[in-house]
């Protein structure tokens, strides 16, 4: 019985990460309508920048997280303008841009591993090794951290969005475009803004993975699968439903890697996914926009 | 069919470019492997040979993406099944690929039918999700999977042939498929079956209403386009001698088909054919320049971006549109 | 008096499509109710859309007291005065009652004179005020309805462009929204009404703007509209000419 614990509670400081790697791909959906595939490799490239920050100047990864989420927004508005800006005003959702953002993600993979390879890398702060125990339970640190500094994050974006005049002109838009535009919203800036955001968090996410999965440049697109599968059990667009998402499978994948085999715990997402799938063939992303 | 109507009822010549030329190359193809007979020229073989893998792959994803509408960026785990499932034949039973190929194809085609009954009920972005899954569940069933090698996959024997001919049979081989997939997509193209497709790709419920059975229609596409890539994947397990899930599972190689069928044009027949030569040259000219093959990932997702975002019609579309396609490009 | 709105010559279409309107003029003055009518297709809601930038112009000229707003953003000229309801339902559906209401005054810099609005709104519209808290989503069609308009009147504006108010309404609904649009009109806000019945629509307006292929065949008060010969051409097709 302590053990199931002990494996739950690690499975769920995980699924904080996993639902912070995942809000901001949620966040962009649900403004845009654009499903960015480009997501993952927008976190590893925070990894990075974290990884670096670490290895040439000794800097902290959890300091470096606002630094890496500064560098990946401006990234993302970077993109944003050169690929999104020309459509960001149709509402309609098209195939194109799923191939759009799955190019970028090529883009960036590809610039990425020119420079520093496919190695397996990861940060290594002091408390990286640690682990703290309750009881009988123990938390390695690094987990621990990681899993409380994204609960921290989440919180400020809910709380962004919930209270903040720009936060409602972001849920405004995501519900309804028109309506929103024709109470006086900029939505091509809630666009912009909200992809930067979105890109930001990612970046943030980056920086608390470096010390939890060790990372390579292609190692996203194992990742796209695994967030796509977050998401869309707790409904793609919604913040809750993703933290939601992201736990519930994290303490599955978490009991299958424990009392299976660790080599098939990642299978919990596709399954989940295709799971999904066949309970709601309406679409995975059952979005209302009436 | 309307088309061969109006030709036949035309008082044109019987044979025009539109024949012709695809004929003459035709027949130019068969007759390249001569150049064996003057020295080796291996390399040439290798990329002519690539160039029929790909158009036979592309080609055939056309058949459900370009007409269809479906883009699937996991359709390489139908070149992984045919390549696994051939290879375990030749490694276990020394049967050559050769003759298990179509069978492969087959098996494909079975396993597409019964992935496409699940995955083809949602369209758009789930659609495009769930090919991705579908590719990333074979490749963890693959990496673990002890029968076949799990992630050291299979090794094959070489064939005995020398080696400036050692190439030649799956030139061949490819070369037929190539041909036959082509025929695939210009029938599609042209039967009541692709109309009926192309109507899906455009509003899925008013086909309903016009008395298409959708879901059929859709599912069979999805698997006659897997037939020929599962073929394809057991020659190219007999071309490289061996069977690896990090060979056959990865997402470059379906990247690659949705590229050169874009770039070239969906939904036209010599789209993919043009968009693959395009590619294949771009790659060599790249990796002759730079060698690195982080580059050739960066440049094809640029590539991807700009055709997207400059010419979503491909070549052949965009041609087409300023009417501009020369006749023998144009079949459809 | 001078016009509040002021469009001449517009040319407007969708995508790379054909022109839907052409060369149409349309003027209205302060707190006056228009009401356009014509047969489907005739581009009615085209001229609303272009006049609210959801649609930008080909050409022409649009002036809002005066100052031009063709080609500018829908927020734009929303901002200056403008309150467009087009056909859907325009609610957030995951907001509630009092965010929907809310998103009314959102460009409005002064807190104080929001909530008097907002609160001007619910006092219009009382059943909204026991369900502040309730996500809008989960309204009846007819709540849905009210609190469009009272999210329009929380707005405040100088036009307000209204699209097919009745279509798809129960007749008991139907009477509500007119009933609404009175309350607007009356409050001294100029209206311009699309409307497919033809007769409703006209009851609640000043004057009658008839439309047929993209163009104005004339306008006139609203009570003589009716009566004009080529009104039965317009609704009956060619079959009445002979």
């Amino acid at each position: 019985m302590m053990q199931v614990l002990q494996v739950v509670i690690l499975g769920l400081a995980l699924g904080f990460v996993y639902a912070l790697m995942v809000s901001g791909l949620t966040l962009i959906f649900g403004v845009m309508r654009i499903v960015n595939l480009a997501h993952p490799i927008l976190i590893i490239t925070g990894a990075f920048v974290s990884y670096w920050l670490f290895i040439l100047i000794g800097l902290d990864p959890i300091l470096s997280v606002p630094l890496a989420a500064i560098v990946v927004a401006f990234l993302g508005i970077v993109l944003y303008k050169l690929v999104f800006e020309k459509d960001a005003a149709k509402q309609t959702y098209s195939e194109m841009t799923v191939l759009l953002t799955f190019g970028m993600a090529m883009v960036i993979d590809g610039i990425l591993a020119f420079f520093f390879h496919n190695t397996q890398r990861i940060t290594s702060p002091s408390y990286a090794t640690d682990a703290i125990f309750i009881g009988e339970i123990f938390i390695p640190t690094a987990q621990l951290y990681s899993g409380l500094v994204s609960v921290t994050i989440i919180t400020a974006l809910a709380l962004f969005l919930k209270y903040s005049n720009f936060g409602v002109a972001i849920r405004a838009t995501s519900q309804n475009r028109t309506s929103a535009e024709l109470v006086g919203v900029n939505v091509k800036l809630v666009c912009l803004v909200s992809f930067a955001i979105g890109c930001g968090l990612a970046g943030s996410a980056g920086a608390l993975v470096s010390f939890v999965f060790s990372f390579f440049p292609s190692r996203h697109w194992e990742w796209i699968a695994i967030m796509m599968s977050l998401v869309v059990l707790g409904g793609m667009g919604s913040i809750t439903g993703a933290v939601i998402g992201a736990l519930i499978l994290s303490v599955v994948s978490s009991l299958v890697s424990a009392y299976y085999s660790p080599a098939w715990s990642t299978m919990v997402f596709f399954l989940a996914l295709f799971v999904v799938l066949l309970f709601r063939p309406q679409g995975l992303f059952g979005v209302r926009v009436d | 069919m309307s088309n061969i109507a109006v030709t036949s009822s035309q008082p044109s010549p019987k044979w025009d470019s539109k024949q012709v030329i695809p004929l003459l190359l035709l027949v130019a193809l068969i007759a390249l492997p001569a150049v064996q007979f003057f020295g080796n020229h291996n390399y040439v073989i290798h990329v002519v040979l690539f160039a029929f893998l790909y158009i036979t792959m592309s080609s055939s994803w056309n058949i459900i993406g370009g007409y269809g509408g479906f883009i699937s960026i996991g359709h390489n785990v139908f070149f992984g099944i045919g390549a696994f499932f051939s290879g375990f034949i030749f490694a276990r039973y020394g049967i050559s690929p050769f003759y298990t190929a179509l069978l492969a194809g087959l098996v494909a085609t079975v396993f597409g039918f019964a992935v496409g009954l699940i995955t083809l009920r949602v369209r758009g972005p789930s659609f495009i999700i769930s090919s991705i899954a579908l590719l990333m569940i074979f490749r963890i069933v693959f990496d673990r999977w002890e029968l076949v090698g799990a992630a050291h996959g299979i090794t094959l024997p070489h064939n005995s042939l020398p080696v400036e001919w050692s190439k030649v049979p799956h030139y061949y081989a490819l070369l037929i498929l190539m041909v036959a997939a082509i025929f695939l997509s210009w029938s599609v193209r042209h039967s009541k079956f692709g109309l009926a497709l192309r109507a899906i790709s455009h509003d899925e419920i008013k086909s309903e209403v016009t008395g298409i059975n959708v879901r059929m229609i859709k599912v069979t596409a999805f698997a006659l386009s897997a037939f020929f890539i599962g073929a394809a994947g057991a020659i190219w397990a007999d071309y490289l001698t061996y069977v690896r899930p990090n060979i056959f599972f990865i997402i470059l190689i379906a990247a690659n088909m949705v590229l050169m069928c874009i770039l070239g044009g969906k939904g036209t027949v010599t789209g993919p054919i043009i968009g693959t030569i395009v590619m294949i040259f771009f790659n060599e000219f790249i990796l002759a320049q730079f060698g690195a093959s982080e580059l050739n990932i960066f440049l094809t997702g640029l590539l991807l971006i700009i055709t997207l975002l400059y010419f979503p019609e491909g070549i052949v579309g965009s041609l087409k549109q300023r009417n501009l396609l020369p006749r023998f490009l144009d079949w459809g | 008096m001078t016009n509040l709105l002021d469009m001449r010559n517009l040319v407007a279409g969708y995508g790379y499509g054909p022109d839907i309107i052409h060369d149409f003029n349309l003027q209205i003055k302060k707190s006056e109710v228009k009401c356009i009518i014509g047969p489907n297709g005739a581009g009615k809601s085209t001229v609303l859309k272009a006049i609210t930038g959801v649609l930008k112009p080909r050409s022409g000229a649009v002036e809002f007291e005066g100052k031009d707003i063709a080609g500018k953003e829908a927020y734009q000229i929303m901002r200056q005065g403008i309150c467009f309801l087009p056909q859907e339902r325009a609610i957030f559906p995951n907001m509630t009652v009092a965010e929907n209401l809310k998103m009314g005054t959102y460009s409005l810099q002064d807190k104080r004179l929001a909530e008097e609005r907002i609160h001007h709104a619910i006092e219009t519209f009382p059943v909204l005020g026991e369900r502040l808290h309730q996500l809008s989503g989960t309204l009846s069609g007819g709540q849905q309805q009210q609190l469009v308009y009272a999210r329009a009147f929380a707005i405040q504006p100088k036009l307000m462009l209204i699209d097919e108010p009745s279509l798809g309404l129960a007749p008991a609904l139907v009477e509500q929204t007119f009933q609404h649009i009175a309350n607007i009109a009356s409050s001294g806000i100029a209206v311009i009404l699309v409307e497919q019945n033809a007769f409703r629509g006209l009851e609640a307006a000043d004057y009658g703007v008839v439309m047929d292929l993209g163009k104005l065949v004339f306008e006139k008060p609203a009570n003589e509209v009716l009566q004009d010969q080529r009104i039965r051409e317009l609704y009956l097709g060619k079959a009445a000419k002979q």
